[in-house]
């Protein structure tokens, strides 16, 4: 019996090795980067050291534009921007913990 | 006795230094060599060393100058006094300068148009620098600064009644106006990535923080900005270099950290065009002719969220014992430019009676939405407090208005009387409730006036109704020329803040109550139990405010709005426009909105969201205090 799932095993291996082989995927933070460009509905990726309350906030110069508190989790998040209803082309987007320490800023440019 | 003092103190009297120029007259089509002669320079010492510009202010393409006589004349940096020119600058005495200007002749193309040409002219100061292409002033500080100290110290300085400020370099030609006159190598100029690594903005000057480049150091260079950086610059060397220089191996920008020690140059003028210099004791004069017939229209306005060239207008007639307009020409509506510019050459006739001018029809969706930022909480509140002032009825002595052009918006129901019907209007429009104009039309929206300084507080009801989106121009034999200047003003906008000022020639606001302070207001939004929820608190510092109001975009694809509840003790409005919703507060006692105000509005999202980041977002804001003064509010 041993040997047949070692059989198996083999085809399966054998047979799918190709098809399964996934390329890694590179995940840019969006926070290392100087600008992003951005369409709608595209991602916001970024690591947190810890679960807890986050705000992620668009600003056009000084001018607070939209903010949104969210939880966040430890590890790799990744959040959508909606666009629609921005009307300015060149945005700074800021991410602040609970106590409004400043986490990560980067320019967001609307494509 | 007397005239003895007087001979004495001639010498000490100022001549009256002076430009005159020719009449306008109207250039033949293709040719070259036509007369152009006329500048005359007046009053100036005879020995004295003049700066003097000749310039094509506006001028159809193909359009040139230049001088048959030029003897003792000296070219300013960058030009040469031979050969055809679309600007000139030279130095010489008047007498010199005068016989040049007699010389002057231009040449034309196929292409008609205004020929519009300006002379100059000022005392020649040592150790400073003229740009003919921009009209500005330069004067280089060899001695040298570090960068912070460089921008600190040129905003200290002034010349010819101009503030200095760091050099801005925006163009090639500018870039090498600076080489060729500052001797040394390294010069500073006003631009940083200090703010954000890799994100260069000019850091003075008119163009104060336009983004130039946005990542070090090979690429991101913004499309319609100059950059010359040197290869492999900025690279932000150990991010420490933060301010560019000029003329850095050879004739490149590179970036340096603040502790370098570089000469730098002081700029001096704000405006793009040469012909607009306001320098003092600086003499300037010009005369518009014409390529063949020409007939030019300039709106001045402020449109606010709307470009000018979303307008367009078209040229119409009405026959004699008529009162039918017709179009003039079959051409479709011509769109005005950047500027509010529109040439209607082609679309005119001289031989058609009773022309006007007439605005594009427009969308009442768009004018809707427009109306939402021209007529706001500081217009109506400012209306209500010049009515409480000045009694009702009619009584136009209120001490609120400063100018008849704040009644004829104020007017909503244009019958000729400002009183509680108009303001109750404007409430109502700011509620939601009704609609400031029941045909919203740019006939019954706009105004169009030539002269907005005739218009006073006892006379404003003779120009109501007269020019609403037409206006009526007058085409006379043997005029080549035609140029109109019309003020675009808007019903309901009480404050003026829409309304330009055509008689200076410019874009600028009329606004009566400037805004002069601001307050601060903060926005969250947060997804809880299947809705989202927006709050906006208010924090109004030191202000007595009594109004407010806010633009929330929303996108109305993912979100539907269900409703706004607000802790006001005011007049609370929150109106619902399909995009976006209007809301805020005017208050109607001698209350006032103070830091426990907030607004929660409440959306139902139409499928699952993970996250809500800009699914809504404030575009627009306005707040008035208790003086009717509005004000400016800060989303923190």
């Amino acid at each position: 019996m041993k040997k047949m799932y070692f059989i198996f095993l083999l085809m399966i291996v054998a047979c799918t090795s190709d098809e399964l082989q996934i390329e890694p995927v590179v995940v840019k933070d969006t926070f290392e980067a100087v600008e992003n460009t951005v369409s709608d509905k595209g991602a916001i990726t970024f690591t947190l050291e810890k679960e807890g309350i986050y705000t992620l906030t668009l600003l056009d110069g000084n001018q607070v534009v939209s903010r949104e508190k969210f939880v966040g989790k430890q590890g790799r998040n990744s959040l959508t921007l909606y666009t629609r209803t921005l009307q300015t082309k060149y945005l700074y987007l800021v991410l602040q913990d609970s106590n409004n320490n400043q986490i990560g800023k980067t320019t967001i440019i609307i494509k | 006795m007397k005239k003895l003092v007087l001979l004495l103190l001639l010498p000490f009297i100022g001549f009256g230094q002076s430009v005159s120029a020719p009449d306008s007259k109207s250039f033949l089509l293709s040719t070259s060599g036509q007369d152009a002669s006329g500048f005359v320079l007046n009053g100036f010492a005879p020995s004295a060393t003049i700066l003097a510009s000749i310039s094509l202010v506006e001028f159809p393409t193909g359009t040139t100058f230049y001088l048959s006589s030029y003897t003792n004349l000296t070219p300013a940096s960058g030009f040469g006094m031979v050969g055809n020119k679309t600007r000139l600058v030279f130095t010489g005495t008047m007498s010199s300068i005068n016989t040049a200007l007699a010389s002057l002749k231009v040449n034309t193309g196929s292409a008609t148009g205004n020929v519009k040409l300006s002379v100059a002219a000022t005392i020649n100061p040592t150790g400073f620098y003229y740009n003919g292409v921009n009209g500005h002033f330069y004067k280089p500080v060899t001695t040298g600064a570090f960068y912070k100290d460089a921008r600190a110290a040129s905003l200290l300085t002034t010349f010819k009644g101009q503030t200095g400020y760091l050099v801005t370099i925006t163009s090639a030609s500018e870039d090498a106006f600076i080489q060729a006159n500052v001797p040394q190598t390294n010069i500073w100029f006003a631009c940083t990535d200090e703010v954000i690594d890799g994100r260069w903005v000019i850091d003075a000057g008119p163009e104060k923080g336009t983004v130039i480049k946005t990542s070090n150091p090979n690429s991101g260079n913004v499309v319609g900005q100059y950059n010359n950086w040197a290869g492999g610059e900025p690279n932000g060397y150990n991010h420490g270099e933060d301010y560019a220089v000029t003329k850095w191996n050879g004739n490149q920008w590179n970036d340096l950290s603040n502790n370098w020690y570089n000469p730098y140059v002081i700029e001096y003028g704000t405006w793009t065009n040469p012909d607009d210099a306001t320098f003092t004791e600086f003499y300037t004069n010009s005369t518009s002719h014409t390529a063949g017939d020409v007939f030019n229209v300039k709106f001045n306005f402020n449109f606010g969220i709307l470009d000018e060239t979303q307008f367009s207008t078209k040229m119409f007639y009405t026959p004699q014992g008529s009162t039918t307009l017709l179009p003039v020409t079959a051409k479709a509506y011509t769109p005005l430019n950047a500027l509010g510019k529109v040439d209607m050459t082609s679309d005119s006739d001289s031989t058609k009676p009773n022309m006007v001018l007439a605005f594009a029809p427009f969308t009442s969706t768009n004018l809707i939405s427009l109306y939402d930022q021209i007529v706001t909480v500081s217009d109506v509140y400012l209306a209500f407090k010049e009515l409480a002032n000045g009694g009702i009825m009619g009584n136009q002595s209120g001490n609120e208005f400063t100018s008849g052009m704040q009644y004829i918006n104020a007017d909503v129901d244009s019958n000729g009387i400002f009183d509680e019907a108009d303001c109750f209007r404007l409430l109502q429009h700011l509620t939601g409730d009704r609609v400031l104009i029941e045909s919203p039309t740019l006939s019954n929206t706009m105004e169009l006036i030539e002269n907005p300084s005739l218009i006073t507080k006892t006379n404003w009801y003779t120009f109501t109704n007269s020019t609403r989106s037409t206006y009526p121009v007058t085409v006379q034999s043997g005029v080549f020329s035609y140029n109109y200047t019309l003020s675009v003003s808007w019903k309901g906008d009480v404050n003026l803040s829409h309304t330009a000022n055509a008689s200076t020639g410019k874009l600028t606001a009329l606004s009566s109550k400037t805004t002069t302070s601001g307050i601060q207001a903060s926005l969250l939004t947060e997804q809880i139990d299947g809705k989202v929820y927006v709050t906006v608190k208010l924090d109004p510092l030191k202000e007595s405010v009594v109004g407010t109001q806010f633009r929330l975009n929303y996108d109305n694809t993912l979100l539907q709005f269900e409703k706004i509840e607000s802790t006001a003790k005011a007049n609370n409005f929150g109106t619902n426009r399909g995009e976006y919703i209007n809301f805020g507060s005017l208050v109607s006692d001698d209350t006032v909105l103070d830091n426990t105000v907030e607004y929660k509005l409440t959306f139902k999202p139409i499928q699952n969201l993970s996250n809500i980041l800009g699914l809504t977002s404030i575009s627009y804001t306005d707040a008035v205090n208790k003086e009717g003064v509005q004000l400016k509010i800060t989303m923190m």
